[in-house]
């Protein structure tokens, strides 16, 4: 054979390996070959007999690299773990500040997986859509929709498969396991149709449940869990919802619950006004497209239809449209737009926190590579490959991001529950947020990409061995050390961008703390109680139990005043015009309607201006039906200078006009962040308006501290109705705390705790590279002394350089304060808020104080360096 | 005697083939001799398979000869049976001896 055939034998030659078994192999063959004649089909037999030889070894020789790389592994592993034992301090160090880092990651990850980017858990979530009546003005909102226009809609559309409609109610839900007010919904029969998904156990609504009117129930699991304990046999039983017994017929399984939390559906029974009322919206419809439609196909059908509706019913239509959006688009708006502004941030501030964790333990890990230099270039010097050095560095690197990974695995399985506890009102979704698969997983990612980092930065510089070990070891570290001063400047730069956007926050928050609500805030505990209808069905009822609770409290110690009234103060949000009676051209058309019992203005300190405020007793009650109290606010706007005591109004919701009794002050019921509306106070129970509200939220002002005020009062409740829960319990302040906007508190509280675990890994970041400058200046330090210098004035030099560095990462950090205005835009008040720079300089001053702390101990040791240590090293 | 020492029927007949080649046991001579024996021609694949496990037992040893212009200056390999190949081929042997006695009529 004459001819060189090198691809095939270099092909088995790498396969076989280059030793003499290799080649032995490759001669074998070239010279079995040879020995024939030449030819295309020997040239073909050869390269076929070389590809057969190479394919059979190749397995083998694959196990053998795999064998050699395990056994190679192993050894790294035991070398780095021998490296770690004998500095557990750095091993610890890195361990636990990337575990704080990766876990504030997961869990906010987390979080923002499960309310904002998980799919729906429904079949084609892409075909269910939430509908509902929009104003003409806001054709792009959603109301709630009148019955006889949905179900004038139900007839007409084709668009649809399925049209359901609900309506959200509270009631107190009493099973074998105890008691609770939970979250129901009243729903029409088809209303899981929409959804496609099966119970958990027994069965859904059938058209009959709502016909024959048998009282049925369905629970969700967390409601079978806490009424039955979990157990099987909950189908079939009874429960009572305010009272009443229901019999349980299915279990919803929780994925049931991702449009909302809601522990129990009834099916929905039509009123009177339901049927007859058109005006009357009070029901959210839901559907699900007919597979090929689309929203707009939907809209533009159902706006059709409902135009058809406005010309017929032109009364109580013609203002109106109708609005569908994608149920995905719904759901994500709970909370508000700020909800996801929140998550964005503090998302951000997760991440800014995990990169710090990420910087220091890189930052620590060069002061660590620095010190075995010699001994990785002696490695390097005796053969081994970068491969194999860098193979080295990532098992050091596994070894602190692995344990850090599973660690912070750890703190987000503790942290997700307590955030969504705490905050879970804040988000989307957050019933069904929980630690899982995919919070394993980022905190699994953030390990490996860690210590890939790591492994990157321990063997960053890649000159020739001998050289390294000729050198002197100053100019390798003094590289290294500037590799250090760019991170940690970084790191101080984040730590400050972070300080500075929760301070802005936080600086919001507390503005607003400060602004005056009208009355006054301390020594007042509210709570709500909820009347079950079936044993309160009436006004009556309602009035009595209402002033029985306030005579009783009343005649606790230290109690000084008891009031009671619809809604939460702060909270606004229900309103109706109000027009003069004798001058309907005087009108305003957003007046907020509550109604109050009379010891309601005591109790909350709203000063009573003119006239009189409603008579204590249930006698006086029923004359007081057509009476009402005005705020300051309402009386200037409608009656200017002149007095309103005495004079009639007209109201959105009884026909004849009441008189006006009494003025009173102003105050901010709509929170510290906006003006309060002028108001007009109805005798609670007694006036149509609210007749019939189950709901009320008690105020209690005492003297005192009120310790075991709650104790008393919850006492007192059980002793008047032991069916009646006493729910919401917190002092005045706190609601008035709240109504601030708790995504703004919630977004300042976790940025802050972001910020404290940044500063301090910051300052540890400092104290870090200063104190390695220190130590490889030891000699220049010796020198200087020698030739007179002071020890105060080493002291001082070292502090200037900790100085230096922090001025460049603050001096960054005012760069990005820009885009931090912009990020907490959607937090922060203008007008309230301390200007940008003042919160700047705090924030200088704050990372400057720290600094100069975590300088203090490597500047002192420098300071103290004995001259004569030093000439001698 | 341990377990391992017992050969297998292709691992007797390489060690066999290489000590009839006696000081010319090269795998394409080993390879058409047991051709000849077989009535087939084994793989080269499992041949060299066959002679690698060999010598990790320590059965045979690889010897290296020089390179020659035929063989495109790649050495040549001939293999020698050690002592403890020997062995194991006696072992073997012995037991094979033990087994086929008494059975002969049976299979004739």
């Amino acid at each position: 054979m004459s001819r060189r055939r090198p691809v095939f034998e270099r092909l088995l030659l790498w396969v076989v390996g280059q030793d003499v078994r290799g080649r032995s192999m490759a001669g074998d063959l070239r010279e079995e070959y040879g020995q024939r004649s030449a030819g295309a089909l020997n040239e073909l037999r050869y390269a076929l007999s070389c590809l057969r030889l190479a394919g059979r070894y190749l397995p083998v020789r694959m196990l053998e690299a795999a064998r050699r790389a395990a056994s190679a592994g192993v050894l790294d592993l035991r070398q780095s773990a021998r490296g770690f034992r004998s500095a557990p301090t750095y091993w610890i160090g890195c361990t636990l500040t990337l575990a704080l880092g990766i876990g504030a990651t997961s869990t906010i990850a987390t979080i923002v997986y499960g309310s904002l980017l998980e799919p729906l858990p429904y079949p084609h979530p892409e075909r269910l859509v939430r509908f509902g009546d929009a104003t003409l003005k806001n054709p792009v909102g959603l109301s709630s929709a009148s019955v006889l226009n949905f179900m004038g809609l139900q007839r007409s559309a084709g668009t649809f498969d399925v049209m359901a409609a609900f309506r959200s109610e509270r009631a107190i839900v009493s099973g074998p396991d105890g008691a609770d007010r939970l979250q129901g919904a009243w729903v029409t029969p088809n209303f899981f149709e929409v959804f496609e998904l099966t119970p958990l156990a027994g069965r859904w609504f059938e058209p009959a449940d709502q016909s024959s009117g048998a009282r049925t129930v369905i629970i969700s699991e967390r409601a079978w869990r806490r009424l039955f304990g979990g157990r099987r046999d909950a189908i079939g039983r009874t429960i009572q919802i305010d009272l009443v017994d229901h019999t349980v017929i299915g279990i919803a399984g929780r994925d049931q619950s991702a449009h909302g939390a809601v522990d129990f559906w009834k099916t929905i029974r039509w009123n009177a006004d339901d049927m007859t009322l058109r005006r009357r919206r009070s029901i959210e419809p839901v559907g699900r497209l007919r597979a090929g439609t689309t929203i707009e196909e939907a809209r533009h059908e159902l706006r059709a239809l409902f135009a058809a509706l406005g010309r017929e019913y032109p009364a109580e239509n013609a203002a109106w449209t109708i609005n569908v959006m994608p149920i995905e688009e719904w759901i994500g708006s709970f909370g508000g737009a700020s909800s996801r502004a929140m998550l964005q941030l503090i998302g951000a501030g997760a991440v800014v926190l995990l990169a710090v964790a990420l910087i220091n333990v890189t930052s620590l890990t060069l002061g660590r590579a620095e010190q075995r230099r010699r001994d990785a270039l002696l490695r390097r010097a005796l053969g081994a490959t970068s491969g194999r050095m860098f193979a080295l560095h990532l098992t050091e690197g596994l070894l602190i991001g692995v344990p850090a990974g599973i660690a912070g695995a750890v703190i987000a399985s503790w942290a997700v529950p307590l955030v969504v506890a705490q905050y879970g009102d804040t988000f989307p979704r957050s019933h069904t947020v929980a630690f899982g698969a995919s919070s394993v997983l980022v905190a699994a990612g953030a390990g490996i990409v860690a210590a890939f980092c790591i492994a990157a930065l321990a063997g960053l510089r890649r000159r020739p061995a001998t050289d390294g070990l000729r050198t002197d070891a100053r100019g390798a570290s003094a590289a290294s050390l500037r590799v250090r001063l760019a991170l940690v400047t970084t790191e101080v730069a984040l730590s400050a961008l972070l300080l500075h956007a929760a301070m802005l926050v936080a600086g919001t928050i507390y503005a607003l703390s400060r602004v005056d609500m009208g009355v006054p805030l301390d020594r007042a505990l509210t709570f709500e109680v909820g009347l079950p209808r079936s044993r309160y069905p009436d006004p009556d009822r309602i009035a009595r139990f209402l002033d029985e609770l306030s005579t009783r409290l009343h005649a606790l110690p230290g109690v000084r005043e008891v009031g009671a009234t619809t809604r939460r103060p702060f909270a606004g949000g229900s309103n109706g015009g109000v027009s003069v009676a004798d001058d309907p051209a005087r009108t305003l058309p957003l007046v907020e309607y509550r109604a109050v019992t009379p010891g309601f203005f005591p109790a909350l300190g709203i000063a009573l201006h003119e006239g009189r405020t409603f008579a204590a007793g249930l006698g006086a009650g029923a004359a007081e039906s057509s009476q009402v109290v005005i705020s300051e606010q309402l009386a200037r706007e409608l009656f200017g200078p002149s007095s309103a005591v005495g004079r009639l109004l007209r109201t959105a919701t009884s026909a004849p006009p009441v008189e006006v009794i009494g003025v009173v002050g102003d105050f901010r019921d709509f929170g510290p962040v906006r003006e309060g509306r002028p108001t007009i106070y109805f005798r609670h129970s007694f006036n149509e308006v609210y007749a019939n509200s189950p709901f009320s939220t008690v105020i209690v002002r005492h003297e005192g501290s009120g310790a075991d005020l709650t104790l008393l009062t919850r006492a007192v409740l059980r002793d008047l109705d032991r069916d009646v829960p006493m729910d919401a319990i917190m002092t005045l302040q706190t609601l008035a705390d709240r109504s601030a906007g708790t995504s703004r508190r919630t977004a300042a509280t976790l940025l802050l705790w972001f910020t404290g675990v940044a500063l301090a890994l910051g300052s540890v970041g400092i104290f870090g590279v200063i104190a390695f400058s220190v130590e490889r200046r030891r000699r220049e330090i010796g020198i200087r002394l020698a030739v007179g210098d002071t020890p105060a004035g080493i002291g001082r030099r070292i502090l200037v350089e900790g100085l230096k560095l922090t001025a460049i990462g603050l001096a960054v950090a005012a760069l990005g304060s820009y885009w931090i205005r912009n990020a907490v835009a959607s937090f922060v008040l203008a007008d309230l808020t301390p200007a940008s720079w003042r919160v700047l300089a705090g924030v200088v001053a704050v990372v400057a104080l720290i600094a100069v702390t975590a300088c203090l101990i490597p500047a002192r040791r420098a300071a103290r360096t004995p001259l004569i240590t030093v000439l001698r090293e | 005697m341990p377990r391992s020492a017992f050969l297998g029927e292709w691992e007797q007949l390489v060690l066999l083939a290489i000590l009839r080649q006696r000081d010319s046991a090269y795998v394409i001579g080993l390879r058409a001799h047991l051709s000849a024996v077989m009535g087939r021609t084994p793989s080269r694949g499992a041949l060299y398979r066959t002679l690698d496990r060999l010598e990790e037992k320590g059965y045979i040893r690889g010897i290296e000869e020089d390179a020659s212009s035929d063989r495109g200056g790649h050495p040549r390999r001939r293999f020698v049976v050690t002592r403890s190949g020997i062995a194991a081929l006696k072992a073997s042997r012995q037991a094979l001896l033990h087994l086929w006695k008494g059975v002969e009529e049976v299979l004739e």
